[in-house]
């Protein structure tokens, strides 16, 4: 039985990171109005949230299922407190699932209608420095990094991230010309 | 030069227009008091049938008093137009009054707009547990038919005569372990390992190879000595580097190979427990102790 809670850790963990990718460019495409006409901004947002809100519940399991893999040797609390005894390969894991934490739970709507805009908008900010150790995270401590369609999909993960990165930066740098020239 | 009309003028013509639709006048009033800071009064039962008769009546008016749009100076030409406008703020008024009562009454949106991208979000979900199962399964399979934990005879032996049993490479073969005791031949004294150091099978894993030897000293495991290890790339070594010395702590301590492995380095753990557990074999059989 332990051997399968390392396969389901290490399916739990891909899955998560997936969802988180998707979550980020739904959100993305949807702040850059990008959207396109045939779905409404609302299935955008709808859709967005809940990816994030499942996303860090698959963070949750994929912790919750290390924990049980014996194998592993995991305390509890090194599931919340990054440190160098278990390895930062682990401790960068945990610093992104804090960081993914900290960017949903605000976003809850009756919580996020009491944050400032701008400081939840800034909270929210923090999901694309929580993807990065995602990605850190995988290649480091993950069991099948060494393969090679591991290490090809998580590049296609992180060009998928770039391009609406990529589109939303070039629509804040036109919306910022755009009063200088008028 | 025309005079224009009085102010006066025109409130004389709202007092004469004011039975014509008291409930406009009800309804700016409201409006008045609401901009006041009281409370609007929750909209009558058939006030939304009235209103949209009435705003089906304006357009009406509206159409009829259209042509007559530009020639206001005409007696009742802008009584049309000002009638529709003064309705369209009274229905305006309506809705926004049925919609606080809605809210007040804990009424919320139905269909689309209450659950948009339901389905989505039901396929996301259904999509991320199979997935996970799949990749699960996909796992075990792997790991079943590939070369997660092969054990093979000894390669590079440091003491005595090796008498290494040549490398299988049939999955899951367990070749014979290589003893390679400091002394000639063991003994065992009182039921206890005899002292000396026993090598165990190499365990080869898809980074590379773990091979390790036991040490005994008094019948206790004194030291884990790592003949090979994955070392092929610069991040294997890391990780051996880091993961090793931990594993050789554990193993010390719980006197067996029952360790719990060490996070990162999952594959090195199982071939360390693998390549140990036949050095403790070997060592068992070569002093005669059983169990």
């Amino acid at each position: 039985m332990s051997s399968w809670w390392w396969y389901l850790s290490r399916a739990t963990g891909i899955v998560a990171a997936v969802l988180a990718v998707a979550s980020l460019v739904w959100g993305l495409f949807f702040s850059s109005r990008n959207t396109g006409t045939r779905l409404k901004p609302n299935w955008w947002l709808a859709l967005h949230n809940w990816l994030g809100g499942l996303a860090l519940a698959f963070i949750g399991l994929h912790m919750l299922v290390s924990f049980l893999d014996t194998n592993r040797g995991l305390a509890f609390l090194d599931l919340f407190v990054p440190s160098g005894k278990v390895g930062w390969a682990i401790g960068w894991g945990v610093v992104s699932a804090w960081l993914f934490a900290i960017v949903v739970l605000p976003s809850v709507a009756r919580v996020r209608r009491r944050l400032p805009r701008k400081a939840w908008h800034v909270v929210h900010l923090l999901s694309i420095p929580a993807l990065i150790l995602t990605f850190v995270h995988a290649y480091q401590s993950g069991s099948d990094s060494g393969s090679s369609v591991f290490t090809k999909a998580l590049a296609l993960l992180i060009g998928i991230c770039m391009y609406p990165i990529t589109v939303r930066l070039i629509g804040l740098a036109q919306a910022r010309r755009r009063p200088a020239t008028a | 030069m025309t005079s224009r009309p009085s102010n006066s003028g025109h409130r004389d013509n709202s007092e004469a227009r004011r039975p014509i639709d008291p409930l406009l006048f009800q309804r700016l009033e409201e409006l008045g008091n609401r901009r006041a800071g009281a409370p609007l009064p929750p909209p009558s039962p058939g006030s939304a049938k009235q209103t949209n008769a009435r705003t089906a009546n304006a357009k009406n008016t509206t159409a009829r008093t259209a042509p007559t749009k530009h020639a206001p100076n005409k007696p009742g030409a802008g009584r049309g137009a000002a009638g529709a406008q003064a309705d369209k703020l009274n229905a305006a008024l309506a809705r926004s009054a049925a919609a606080r009562a809605g809210v007040a009454t804990g009424a919320k949106p139905v269909g689309r707009r209450a659950k948009p991208a339901a389905s989505s979000k039901v396929a996301a979900l259904a999509l991320s547990v199979a997935t996970t199962a799949a990749l699960a399964g996909l796992f075990a399979h792997q790991d079943s038919t590939t070369d997660s934990v092969i054990l093979t005879g000894g390669t590079a032996l440091p003491a005595a005569d090796p008498t290494a049993v040549p490398a299988t490479t049939v999955p899951g073969a367990v070749a014979p372990n290589t003893v390679a005791p400091t002394t000639a031949a063991p003994v065992s004294a009182n039921g206890t390992i005899a002292d000396g150091t026993y090598v165990g099978g190499a365990s080869q894993n898809r980074f590379g190879t773990v091979q390790v030897q036991a040490v005994y000293s008094g019948g206790q495991l004194t030291d884990v000595q790592i003949l090979q290890y994955p070392d092929g790339d610069r991040r294997s070594l890391q990780i051996s580097q880091y993961a090793i010395p931990k594993l050789i702590t554990s193993a010390i301590s719980a006197q067996s190979a029952s360790i719990n492995g060490v996070s990162g380095a999952t594959y090195t753990s199982r071939s360390y427990a693998a390549s140990l557990q036949s050095a403790i074999d070997a060592a068992k059989s070569a002093s005669g102790v059983t169990g």
